[in-house]
């Protein structure tokens, strides 16, 4: 019995693991450095900066892409953006966009 | 004696309050005109027509205004007229405003009606 819920907890275990984890848009803002100028929850640390709660989810998306790809030219967020992978940028847009 | 004294303190506490409620109103007013003012800017430049007549976009392709601060849109709006990010769409929208335009705008998007 013992053995068994053993061998059980290493199969979830590695289900887990094969299985793609949605990627979490708070910890993905915080490893990116969003936060710094944005906040967690999209409320500008600054006047200066955009807030970003309230903003549409698509937009944001779209605005991630084009810094990214340099579509957009701006000394902050191209930095910033450049090594987002797509679904990093919609897990953030999620995170923030409503 | 202390009575008039008394009416004299009312009178001036009196007189205070109605000090204070018509600069008030002043304040309500001449905030109510500028906005009054930053719509019909909103309008005639057609800031409206993308961002809305509340801040909040014809599409969720365009950004919602409503609830930014006044600096970051002043400083926007100078940035897209001065043509700082090449290739913008706002930057020709931005090139007619006056510096009293930019902080109108930026007032009324703040906090539209």
């Amino acid at each position: 019995m013992r053995m068994s819920f053993a061998g059980a907890l290493v199969c979830v275990t590695l289900l887990a693991g094969c299985g793609e984890a949605p990627l979490d848009g708070a910890s993905l803002a915080q490893d990116k450095g969003c936060v710094a100028c944005h906040g967690l929850q999209g409320d500008a640390v600054a006047p200066i900066y955009p807030k970003l709660n309230g903003q549409w989810e698509k937009y944001l998306r779209l605005q991630l892409l084009a810094y990214r790809d340099g579509k957009r030219e701006n000394a902050i967020m191209n930095g910033m953006a450049a090594t987002l992978t797509d679904d990093e940028v919609r897990a953030l847009a999620k995170h923030y966009g409503s | 004696m202390p009575l008039k004294l008394g009416k004299v303190l009312n009178l001036r506490r009196r007189g205070g309050f109605f000090a204070l409620a018509m600069a008030m109103l002043c304040i309500g007013v001449a905030a109510q005109a500028n906005n009054d003012e930053g719509a019909d800017l909103a309008f005639k430049y057609h800031c409206t027509t993308c961002h809305g007549q509340n801040g909040i976009a014809s599409s969720d392709r365009y950004p919602n205004l409503a609830g930014q601060t006044v600096p970051y849109l002043v400083a926007r709006l100078k940035y897209f007229r001065d043509g700082t990010e090449r290739g913008n769409q706002m930057n020709a929208q931005a090139a007619p405003l006056s510096d009293a335009d930019v902080e109108k705008l930026a007032a009324y998007f703040n906090s539209p009606n």
